[in-house]
């Protein structure tokens, strides 16, 4: 009996988390498309999230094509190992590594951000005092952290493509001994706007989720330094979690054929 | 006396078992000054943050200008929210901006019209004119509380909360906004509720006292009367005792 009371409370617990989330996913979206817009605030989170995510994702996204290049090298290296290598340092990057390591990097970097700026506002009571001054703290924090990670995140995303590709032609020229030319005609000859705008859906969509959990959980941190942390864990955690379940789900829709 | 302004019926919050405002009554008359009394943790704050619809309470009404406060969303609430002026407990300023930002965040003026403002806000709450481009983690406690205050009058309200004004103050400074204070309800009209652990300050500022214990207004009077009063609980309080009524969980007691 214990045991089922037990279980029964998790899943309670879990549905009003989910519902409180749904509500506040509703309630930013709905924002997102009524006036007044802060411009301020948005080109503030433009240098913010996608001016600084700048470094981390060209370096994840380098190593990431650069050692799928030496693993793809070590199976097909009886056959036309050249392009074969290109074709699939060119299809991983661009539909799965680019979009998540930049939206794992992003929730890392960005969705702590958001949990412990907003957290720390919420138990200041900054959140109250905006609202007294007749501001809606949605419009002002959280439309904005949202919009432009769904914008940004693709660009980002498309640099990486561009980097990734690179780590994995460098490894191929330097390491593998591989014909410069013949490597890059493969390359561009199996390059198809499909796989890019794919993984810039992608992109968009982990944006959001990263954008959406580190709001979420500032806004409805509770206590003090110890609510924030635990809000900014919480934030990284779980979009990272939805990240990778997404992707597998995107990855069904859009490759089913 | 006038109109009622704010008007408190059979208010009631609790936090989770803790009862905090247990049908709470009470009406605030337009320009008028009032200040609230009780003992630390006995809800002033959380009444405050009642009448902003920050909090809201299990049951009762709360009216701003008719405007019925509890649970009021969209246009209402904006209406409600406009009227109010606060200065939070903690201060409560933006960490993110400087002095200047907070002072007139929310307005929209063209640019010198807004740093003049910010300028005559500082002056009035006794503050030069360099604070203006500091941060707030530059300034001293009682100096936040003071550009919170500018935050609070800078709108012009129709009604101010002062959430503890004068704590953290030195004694001339807490003269200066008890008379800022003062000067707002007689020249500006507005109508000032003001929470203050600070009896001489108080007696300053306030057209009638209220005393708040165990989640309802148990007395509320001039500050005349208040000096008359035989009532026991705030005898105890302004004479600052630990004999009488008014029992604090302490080691004894437990
Ligand atoms: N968000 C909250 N969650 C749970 N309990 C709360 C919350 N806010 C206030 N309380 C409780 O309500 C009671 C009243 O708090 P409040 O801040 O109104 O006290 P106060 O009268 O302003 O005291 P002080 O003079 O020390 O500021 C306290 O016991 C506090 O523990
Ligand atoms: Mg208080």
């Amino acid at each position: 009996m214990d045991f089922f009371i037990r279980v029964g409370k998790i899943v309670l617990r879990f549905l009003r988390a989910t519902g409180r989330l749904g509500l506040f996913t509703l309630q930013a979206v709905y924002n997102c498309f009524t006036p007044p817009v802060y411009v301020k605030q948005m080109v503030e989170q433009f240098v913010e999230i996608g001016f600084y995510s700048l470094p981390v994702v060209a370096l994840t996204t380098f190593f990431s094509g650069a050692v799928i290049a030496l693993q793809t090298y070590e199976g097909f290296s009886q056959f036309s190992a050249e392009s074969s290598v290109a074709l699939v340092v060119l299809i991983a990057v661009l539909r799965e590594l680019a979009p998540v390591m930049a939206g794992l990097m992003v929730a890392g970097r960005i969705g702590a951000a958001m949990a412990a700026e907003i957290g720390t506002m919420r138990v200041t009571e900054q959140i109250d005092a905006m609202i007294t001054l007749s501001t809606n703290p949605f419009k002002y924090l959280i439309v904005p952290r949202i919009v432009v990670s769904v914008i940004i995140l693709p660009v980002l995303v498309l640099i990486g493509d561009v980097i990734g590709i690179c780590g994995g032609y460098l490894v191929g020229i330097y390491k593998l001994d591989f014909n410069s030319v013949s490597y890059l005609n493969s390359t561009w000859t199996n390059l198809t706007t499909g796989d890019i705008t794919t993984g810039m859906a992608k992109a968009a969509v982990f944006g959001f989720i990263v954008a959406l959990l580190g709001c979420y959980h500032g806004y409805n941190s509770k206590g003090g330094a110890q609510g924030v942390g635990s809000a900014t864990t919480n934030a990284v955690v779980s979009a990272s979690i939805l990240i990778l379940i997404s992707n597998y789900i995107l990855t069904e829709l859009f490759f089913k054929g | 006396m006038s109109k009622v302004k704010i008007s408190l019926h059979n208010v009631c919050k609790a936090f989770g078992p803790k009862v905090v405002l247990d049908d709470c009554n009470l009406d605030i008359y337009e320009g008028e000054s009032l200040v609230i009394l009780g003992a630390s943790g006995s809800g002033k704050s959380v009444m405050l943050k009642c009448i902003l619809g920050l909090i809201t309470p299990e049951q009762g009404s709360i009216l701003v200008d008719g405007l019925e406060s509890v649970h009021a969303n969209g246009s209402t609430r904006v209406q409600i929210i406009r009227k109010i002026g606060m200065l939070f407990q903690g201060a409560a300023l933006f960490d993110s901006m400087n002095v200047a930002d907070n002072i007139v965040f929310g307005l929209k003026r063209d640019k010198t019209t807004l740093m003049q403002l910010v300028y005559d806000k500082l002056a009035q709450v006794g503050l030069t004119k360099d604070v203006a481009n500091l941060f707030p983690s530059d300034l001293s406690g009682g100096m936040q509380k003071r550009v919170g205050l500018a935050r609070a009058i800078a709108s012009r309200p129709e009604i101010l909360f002062f959430d503890e004004p004068t704590t953290g103050l030195d004694p001339i400074m807490s003269d200066v906004i008890n008379k800022l204070i003062v000067s707002c309800v007689k020249n500006i009209g507005a109508t000032a509720l003001t929470i203050t652990h600070d009896i001489a300050s108080a007696r300053k500022i306030a057209d009638r006292i209220a005393m708040l214990y165990q989640g309802k207004i148990i007395w509320i009077g001039t500050v005349k009367e208040l000096d008359k009063t035989d009532n026991p609980y705030v005898r105890q309080f302004i004479q600052g005792s630990s004999e009488g009524p008014i029992k604090l969980p302490t080691i004894e007691e437990s």
